[in-house]
């Protein structure tokens, strides 16, 4: 059964996928309407996650007709429209219980549990369990959804819960196998309605009636108020049986007198329903019985009160009784409390009801799964009923402890969280079990189920922007692929434009030690802010990756917005080229194009120095140290012979202020010189192309000369 | 769920950037429509940007890996191939700049390819030759000049090389890494009718004597492949062996390859499934998932096919999108 199932829950086939995508109707798959007449051209894609992305082209010569992108979510939809919230919640709010168990299974391994935590696993595992089933039953999904169409079941709450529940007490309460018929009971009780359609659910029946002849004086005259009770007393809900026989008519201050032989026999049946022996450790509060956790003890108990209610059944009391009604009623709840099939089977609606009574009123003393298979067999012959096929199938391959069978249903029926959770309890007792789940198989190159089911449900997490943070904790429980789908989940995400997505990321690939996405990442944002005008925050995040090629490349392009007059792309100002420069820091000099940059910002920081000290009026002596440090940084600029040669005009440009210093010779003929030399070599090599807004002659170029000229003067002079 | 774009008339190929946040369609009248959500939304697609990228009808369109921003190639019908890159211009607009046109190729390119390797930004070109064409970009940060790295014939042998051949259709794809550095391994199908050029063949570059060599060919006597029409390279989140998807007028194949253990050493290939399922038997492309556990392949009977392999290793069909 196994080896044929489907792995990752895409099987159309089944009810749970089976869907539409706006209408028609389709027995196996997803259905798109994209309205073209004859059948178009496809492309596809995949999204993220589980989406898949499909073009409809129309063919070429259908010029005037327009393609459409359709995005298909494959796996099962969330049926109650609302983009997936309920499934979301589920995902967000099982995540601590996944959290914490693994983080014990760990402790087990190692044998460091801590103080007071239970030291037997599946009691680890029932905890976990029932913290699940709590939260199942907090679900918001609208209860109509699972009552008014089975086929849709399969994928709510309810139903989960229910399956959920029933594995429980199958793979994972050991204490359960002691007390099984009841915890039978309990499972009707709390999940009967999705046995059933709406109208026909016992606790609907229930719950009508109760509404009904609440506020008849003699509810006993009306047959669904025996029938129900009956039907009641099969599955054990005494509570509702002892509140239903005290609304009898006999109970009336009126009747009492006239009524007293009736009254009495059914005021004695509700003492017998309300002392009935249960073997169970413990009862919800105000529910009738007796409770014994020792069997020896329970079954003496037993015997003691079926004699009493046989010796009822005997009474001559009955003789004395009128109603009719009453005799025929309170004789049938007698038969079922004597374990009379016939009535079981008569008050029962579902065969899981005709089961649990059968179990209660027949064999209380069963053990777990002794013959239940055998049993739920012949219950479901009698009883027809409208639960769909697969669920029926499931339930009785839990019965029969047949994983693969229950494995195969599931993955069928319920949306991927169902399988990565539930192998916990499948896995808690059973060796079998756990090598049926935990061995490494020949799927995937090697990984096991348990593995493989973790994989869909975050790659179906993946597909959401609000889940896809969960999906880590998933794959780091997966030891063959998780890393790899991790690696691949965080390389997709769409961090361009999302500095706080980017950190996220980081934060991923920090806890999960991926050093080389982490660089990728910060590569990925640093480029696109780079390229988007942030300039500053590109060379942050390049930093942050480690990347000198790229910074190299960076800091050149820098060099040549500079060199180009300052006037490229999104660097306007000195001040910008400045802060850009320090940004990139020193680690890099070694690159000719950030090394110039330094030198280029050093030597128009000793030039606004000297502006600054003007400004203050500072004395000369500071004024001409400062003006002596700009000279140097000049021929530092200069001395490499890496500058380029257009940028020379501007720096030459600069340099007129020193040439031209008031009182004293900055540079002296050597220096002046060389610096005469450069405009030379410009005007000679005519290295002007590119840079065609600098003109070589025009005022500017006449002050450069001038000042040169005169500065070269003064020097011969001061020697 | 449901209709995400709606395109314009006229739309030849389509192609998403790897985040899935921006399409791009390239047009019949050579222009090429980038379509992206707007700000603060995950839907409301509509086209953000539009330029004349080529003279005719854009074939095919690629997106380079994002780690060089916003980049795509696209080569028309004509055989031409250009780069386009979006930056923001002086008015803080995106923009799309031409960063080279490859307009002296020697034949006409059909399918072309980006990877991110060690070396830096690469571009694979098939021709209409049955040639290969590596190129890679000299400078990290400026995408304008790329240099022709390696230039070689499909072929596995001398004869094979000799052979003149004209290829109506080609399609190439690297191996997809799951870290961020790509190797040099890619798998390519022409579509031709020579029969032994029909072969989707992987050819993976040879650090030792740097130059391609041919790793295997995807090929099997019980089958007749017919024209390849698509190749696809699965991702690898832990297999030990690799899967490629071949695509072709007649079926869709799955393959798998075993990851070489040391150099020079030609990896087992193993056809692990052959299926005509798509009605008339054509299928155009196949694209793998995330995680490379699900193949969906469209056929031209406008049906998409999901594929899957079960506990045995089987591939089968496990669910299909229909259109109406």
């Amino acid at each position: 059964m196994l080896e044929s199932g489907s792995i990752v829950p895409y099987d159309g086939n089944g009810n749970g996928a089976s869907q539409e995508n706006h209408s028609g109707s389709l027995s196996s798959g997803y259905m798109v309407r994209h309205g073209f007449l004859r059948t178009p051209r496809i492309q596809i894609s995949w999204g993220t996650g589980n989406h898949l992305l499909v073009s409809y082209l129309p063919y070429s010569e259908e010029q005037n007709e327009a393609g459409k992108i359709m995005q298909v979510q494959l796996g099962p939809a969330d049926e109650e429209g609302q983009d997936g919230l309920e499934s979301r919640r589920l995902a967000a709010s099982s995540l601590s219980f996944f959290i914490e168990l693994q983080s014990r299974k760990r402790h087990y391994a190692d044998g460091s549990l801590e103080a007071g935590s239970t030291s037997i696993w599946w009691e680890n595992v029932l905890k976990y369990s029932r913290d699940i089933s709590k939260m199942l039953g907090s679900s918001r999904r609208p209860i109509s959804h699972y009552r008014s169409d089975t086929t849709k079941a399969s994928k709510t709450s309810a139903i989960m819960r229910a399956i959920w529940d029933m594995l429980e007490i199958f793979y994972v309460d050991k204490d359960a196998e002691a007390w099984f018929p009841e915890r039978l009971v309990d499972w009707v009780v709390t999940h009967g309605p999705v046995l059933s359609k709406k109208d026909s659910s016992l606790t609907c029946k229930l719950v009508d009636i109760k509404w009904r002849l609440a506020t008849r004086q003699f509810p006993e005259e009306e047959s669904d108020y025996w029938d129900g009770m009956a039907s009641a007393l099969a599955v054990g809900w005494f509570d509702f049986v002892v509140t239903f026989l005290r609304m009898h008519g006999s109970y009336r201050h009126d009747q009492i007198d006239k009524r007293q032989t009736e009254n009495g026999l059914v005021e004695a049946v509700a003492v017998l329903v309300s002392k009935m022996p249960r073997l169970r450790p413990s009862l919800p509060a105000a529910s009738p019985g007796v409770t014994y956790s020792f069997k020896p003890e329970f079954a003496k108990e037993w015997e003691r009160w079926r004699i009493q209610v046989t010796k009822l059944d005997r009474s001559s009391f009955w003789n004395e009784c009128y109603n009719q009604k009453t005799i025929h009623g309170l004789k049938k709840l007698l038969a079922i409390l004597q374990g009379n099939v016939e009535v079981l089977a008569g008050s029962t609606s579902h065969w899981l009801e005709l089961l649990t009574a059968q179990y209660l009123h027949v064999r209380p003393f069963a053990v777990a799964t002794e013959g239940l298979v055998a049993l739920a067999s012949t219950c479901k012959e009698l009883k027809r009923t409208s639960t769909s096929e697969e669920l029926e199938e499931l339930i009785l391959a839990i019965f029969g402890d047949n994983t693969e069978v229950v494995i195969a249903k599931c993955v069928t029926l319920f949306e991927p969280w169902m399988m990565a959770h539930m192998i916990e309890l499948l896995t808690a007792k059973s060796v079998h079990v756990e090598n049926l789940l935990r061995k490494e198989r020949d799927v995937h190159g090697g990984i096991s189920l348990e593995e493989l089911y973790r994989l869909s449900y975050a790659q179906s997490l993946a597909s959401h922007p609000l889940t896809w943070q969960l999906a880590p904790v998933y794959l780091a429980a997966c030891p063959g692929q998780g890393l790899g789908m991790l690696q691949t989940l965080v390389l997709k995400l769409p961090l361009e434009d999302e500095r706080g997505l980017a950190l996220k990321a980081l934060d991923l690939c920090r806890i999960y030690d991926l050093q080389g996405i982490a660089a990728s990442i910060c590569r990925k944002v640093g480029v696109h802010s780079w390229k988007h005008g942030r300039i500053g925050a590109g060379i942050v995040w390049l930093q942050r990756a480690g990347d000198k090629r790229l910074l190299s490349a960076l800091s050149d392009q820098l060099l040549a917005s500079v060199s180009a007059g300052s006037t490229w792309g999104h660097v306007q100002t000195f001040e910008q080229i400045q802060g850009l420069v320090e940004l990139l820091g020193m680690e890099f000099q070694a690159t000719d194009g950030l090394s110039i940059l330094h030198r280029y910002r050093n030597f128009k920081s000793a030039m606004q120095n000297i502006w600054d000290l003007r400004s203050k009026d500072a004395d000369r002596q500071k004024l001409n140290g400062a003006g002596r440090q700009a000279v140097d940084c000049l021929f530092e600029l200069l001395k490499t012979g890496i500058t380029p040669k257009r940028l020379w005009i501007s720096i030459l440009h600069d340099t007129v202020e020193l040439l031209e210093w008031p009182a004293q010779v900055l540079l002296n003929a050597g220096e002046t010189n060389t610096l005469l030399n450069s405009l030379q070599d410009l005007r000679l090599t005519k290295l002007w192309n590119g840079v065609d807004n600098l003109e070589l002659s025009g005022p500017n170029v006449d002050r450069v000369r001038l000042a040169l000229a005169t500065n070269l003067g003064r020097s011969f002079l001061q020697t | 769920m449901g209709e995400l774009i709606r395109l314009e008339a006229g739309v030849e190929h389509t192609s998403w950037n790897s985040s899935r946040t921006k399409m791009a369609a390239g047009m019949s009248d050579g222009s090429v429509h980038i379509y992206e959500p707007l700000k603060g939304t995950n839907s409301d697609y509509s086209c953000s940007n539009r330029w004349k990228a080529h003279e005719v009808a854009v074939a095919k369109l690629v997106w380079a890996p994002s780690e060089y921003g916003d980049v795509i190639a696209c080569c028309s019908k004509d055989g031409t191939m250009s780069i386009w890159e979006e930056i923001e211009d002086a008015e803080k607009r995106d923009v799309w700049q031409l960063c080279a046109r490859f307009a002296d190729t020697k034949a006409p390119v059909l399918d072309l390819q980006f990877a991110n390797c060690a070396s830096g930004l690469k571009l694979v070109a098939a021709g209409a030759d049955a040639h290969l064409r590596v190129y890679e970009a000299t400078d990290v940060l400026e995408l304008k000049h790329w240099q022709l790295q390696a230039e070689f014939a499909n072929a596995a042998d001398v004869r094979e090389k000799l052979e003149r051949v004209s290829c109506t259709d080609a399609s190439v794809c690297w191996r997809p890494a799951t870290d961020p550095i790509q190797q040099q391994v890619f798998v390519v199908g022409f579509q031709t009718d020579s029969p032994q050029h029909s072969i989707a063949k992987v050819w993976e570059f040879g650090e030792a004597h740097q130059r391609w060599h041919l790793v295997a060919e995807l090929s099997s006597p019980e089958h007749d492949y017919g024209r390849i029409n698509h190749v696809s390279w699965a991702p690898n989140i832990g297999r030990p062996y690799e899967l490629i998807a071949v695509s072709s007028s007649n079926s869709l194949s799955i393959w798998s390859m075993d990851i070489p253990s040391g150099p020079g050493q030609r990896p087992a290939v193993k056809l692990l499934g052959y299926f005509t399922d798509h009605q008339p038997g054509e299928v155009v492309q196949a694209e793998w998932d995330m995680s490379g556990m699900t193949l969906a392949s469209a056929g031209a009977d406008g049906v998409v096919r999901l594929w899957q392999s079960n506990l045995k290793g089987r591939w089968e069909e496990k669910s299909r999108v229909v259109g109406s």
